[in-house]
């Protein structure tokens, strides 16, 4: 925070003060662990990682399947499932949230910050129609005459390219489809103002020409109203067009982390690199895919070291101990011993 | 089509099914006709709820059709599903909700294999083994449950499980749409190496177009229930003749973030599909769209192989 205070201001962003500064960050996640203790062994799912999201910030969390990015997006706003054991700290709008009585989460949920999922279904009621739960939800976060709620959803549906939104006012989930309910889902999250978002893999389930009207419009969100957005995805092309800043995960760890287009230019973790040639790219025919051998290790017992070591081909004797956190270049920095970029 | 040359592995025609909903009759196809040629992947693209899936199902026998042809190699598709099966098998998108969680991986497998073919005992045991050695698995899994395999290991199973059938035509609906990148990308590999050594078909449903390069020769675009454009994919990607294909491609996120810029946002409403526009179903959405394409449904226009709906065609040099 002091750092941020030092950093030059810039014209968009008038010089802060050192409270100001600390007002900046919406989100703060300080040594952050999520474990999950069992009979015989602990599953440790998140193992001690920081991040910072600004005012009008967006920033993409990317990592294969298990390695722990759901868990952190439910830590933020503290729901975490009751076996899981939390460590660390997680501040929202400078509100610290683990610790934090259940109806502080609930005001934090109301008013701060919100969360979108993989599945629609897990947010909404199949009992109700859309129109109820999207009324239901925007009254209770925002003072609004009925019209007014009303209208609000409407905007807030069509925000999101909803066909014939009235319509949809009036159905229940099981009548729509999968993109359909999400674009329900991302609506009724921004009707109430939030000052952070939590998306965790929205877009899966869009089509391309969706995708890129939610992409747009959550970039304008974050410009216009300085919403603050973490967001989770597998896409690797969401996050180069959606991103400013993107943290990579393995194994519970953030392994490589900067400015979007630093990282997705000069990759400097093995193990961004290879996710990188995983990915098929419009316009390279049938040329053949990269692949990461091995396995995503088992959290219980994870490798000693970088946990990427077994499955890294740049791996040397050293990699068994802990990785330095190296310097890439501004707000860049990779944990590995021997990073692509040389610096 | 062509009459000197061997009929097409599938060939549909005129293929149309609507749904009857409480507010009215849903078109899901309207009329489709497609062809897939033996060892060649055939992808079928489209915004969710063009009709996809509903095509995928009429295929299999899963839904009738309303009206329309379905010929397997020249021949009507079978009504019984078990020899069915034989022709086409299905692999679907999510390998969580297709996969039966109470069954052991062996007997997933030997369910086709005794139902289909009566395979019993030691012989069955061995066609479960080289069924799995297929996908990059083996005796070890055979005796463990769904819910001990990764997403990417259960699609490889749901892959194995659809071999056995020994179909020469694949519908795969969104294969990889669960799955991680790094996953996605081994069994994308897998299904091309299978095509290669198996000479299988694939009609592959995809909303990827990146993927759908990767895999497939050819390609059919599908807007709220018609096919709007088709043909190779060098083609049709290199040189689309529909906007709403031209529209597709650019609003593909580019893994480079300096062309994010790029990303076309087409503005305009999505057609319900209870109550489909007159005339071109893309024009509310279309940015050259005119009087003419509001009034008459244009018509298909063949171009070697390549064929589209348009009254405003892309790229014309004609
Ligand atoms: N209730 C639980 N008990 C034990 N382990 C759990 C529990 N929930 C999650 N885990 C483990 O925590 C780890 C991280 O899970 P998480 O859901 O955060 O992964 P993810 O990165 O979001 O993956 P995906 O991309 O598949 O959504 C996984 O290894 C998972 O198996
Ligand atoms: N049982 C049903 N009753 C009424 N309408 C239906 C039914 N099943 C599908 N539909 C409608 O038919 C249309 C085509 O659906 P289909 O599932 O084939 O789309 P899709 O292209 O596979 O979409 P997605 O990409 O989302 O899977 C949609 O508008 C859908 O809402
Ligand atoms: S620390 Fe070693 S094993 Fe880990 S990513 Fe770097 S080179 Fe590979
Ligand atoms: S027919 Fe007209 S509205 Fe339809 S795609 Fe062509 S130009 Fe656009
Ligand atoms: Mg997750
Ligand atoms: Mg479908």
């Amino acid at each position: 925070m002091i750092n941020e205070s030092l950093q030059p201001s810039t014209p968009e962003r008038p010089a802060a003060s050192n409270n100001d500064a600390a007002q900046e960050w919406v989100l703060e996640v300080e040594g952050l662990t999520v474990s999950f203790p069992g009979l015989f062994k602990t599953v440790k799912a998140v193992r001690g990682i920081d991040l910072k999201v600004r005012r009008g910030e967006i920033l993409g969390l990317v990592g294969e399947s298990g390695s722990g990015k759901s868990m952190t997006a439910m830590s933020c706003l503290g729901l975490m499932p009751d076996a899981a054991r939390l460590g660390g700290s997680v501040k929202v709008a400078g509100q610290q949230v683990n610790g934090a009585s259940a109806s502080q989460l609930a005001d934090l949920r109301g008013g701060g910050a919100a969360m979108i999922f993989q599945n629609p279904m897990k947010a909404l009621n199949p009992f109700f129609t859309v129109g109820r739960q999207m009324f239901d939800v925007i009254g209770c976060h925002r003072q609004l005459s009925k019209a007014q709620i009303r209208a609000e959803a409407l905007n807030s549906l069509e925000a999101v390219s909803m066909p014939d939104p009235s319509l949809a006012l009036a159905k229940y989930p099981h009548q729509m489809s999968g993109g359909q309910l999400q674009r329900v889902v991302i609506a009724m999250a921004l009707a109430c103002r939030p000052k952070l978002l939590i998306a965790d893999e929205p877009t899966t389930a869009l089509d391309v020409t969706v995708q890129a009207q939610i992409i747009a419009l959550l970039r304008k969100l974050a410009q216009e109203q300085d919403l603050a957005i973490l967001f989770i995805t597998h896409n690797l092309g969401v996050m180069a067009s959606l991103c400013d800043r993107v943290a990579v995960m393995y194994a519970g760890e953030v392994v490589e982390s900067g400015p979007v287009g630093q990282v997705f230019k000069r990759p400097a973790h093995p193990y961004t690199l290879k996710l990188m040639g995983t990915v098929p790219k419009l316009g390279q025919g049938s040329q053949p895919l990269g692949f990461i051998p091995g396995q995503v290790p088992n959290m219980a017992v994870p490798p000693a070291g970088c946990a990427f070591n077994p499955r890294c081909e740049r791996a040397t004797g050293r990699c068994v101990q802990a990785a330095p956190r190296v310097e890439i270049g501004e707000g860049h920095w990779a944990a590995c011993h021997n990073t692509l970029v040389k610096v | 089509m062509n009459n000197n040359k061997q009929p097409a592995l599938l060939s549909v025609t005129q293929l149309h099914k609507t749904y009857a909903s409480r507010d009215g009759l849903v078109t899901a196809i309207d009329h489709i006709s497609l062809e897939v040629q033996a060892g060649e992947t055939v992808a079928l693209v489209g915004e969710s709820g063009c009709g996809k899936s509903t095509v995928a199902a009429t295929l299999l026998g899963l839904l009738p059709a309303d009206s329309g042809q379905i010929l397997v190699e020249g021949r009507p598709l079978p009504t019984d599903a078990r020899a069915r099966g034989r022709s086409l098998s299905m692999v679907f998108q999510n390998p969580y909700a297709s996969l039966n969680p109470k069954m052991t991986i062996k007997a997933i497998v030997a369910e086709p294999l005794k139902v289909a073919f009566g395979w019993r005992g030691h012989a069955l045991h061995a066609r479960i083994l080289s069924l799995l050695a297929n996908v990059g698995m083996g005796e070890e899994h055979m005796e463990r449950y769904p819910h001990e395999f990764s997403g990417g290991q259960l699609q490889r199973i749901a892959i194995a499980r659809a071999l056995a059938l020994e179909s020469k035509l694949l519908v795969l609906d969104e294969p990889t749409a669960a799955l991680d990148v790094s996953v996605q990308a081994q069994v994308l590999q897998l299904l091309k190496t299978l095509q290669t050594d198996n000479g299988l078909s694939y009609l592959f449903i995809s909303h990827d177009l990146a993927t759908v390069e990767y895999l497939a020769q050819q390609v059919l675009v599908m807007y709220l229930g018609r096919i709007v454009e088709a043909g190779p994919v060098e083609q049709v990607f290199g040189r689309p003749r529909h906007p709403y294909t031209r529209a597709l491609l650019n609003s593909v996120p580019s893994i480079d973030p300096e062309r994010r810029d790029q990303l076309q946002i087409l503005s305009g409403e999505i057609p319900s599909p209870l109550n489909r526009p007159t005339g071109c179903h893309f024009a509310p959405r279309c940015p050259r769209a005119t009087g003419r394409c509001r009034r008459e449904v244009p018509a298909e226009t063949q171009d070697h192989g390549h064929r589209f709906s348009c009254h405003h065609p892309l790229n014309d040099e004609s």
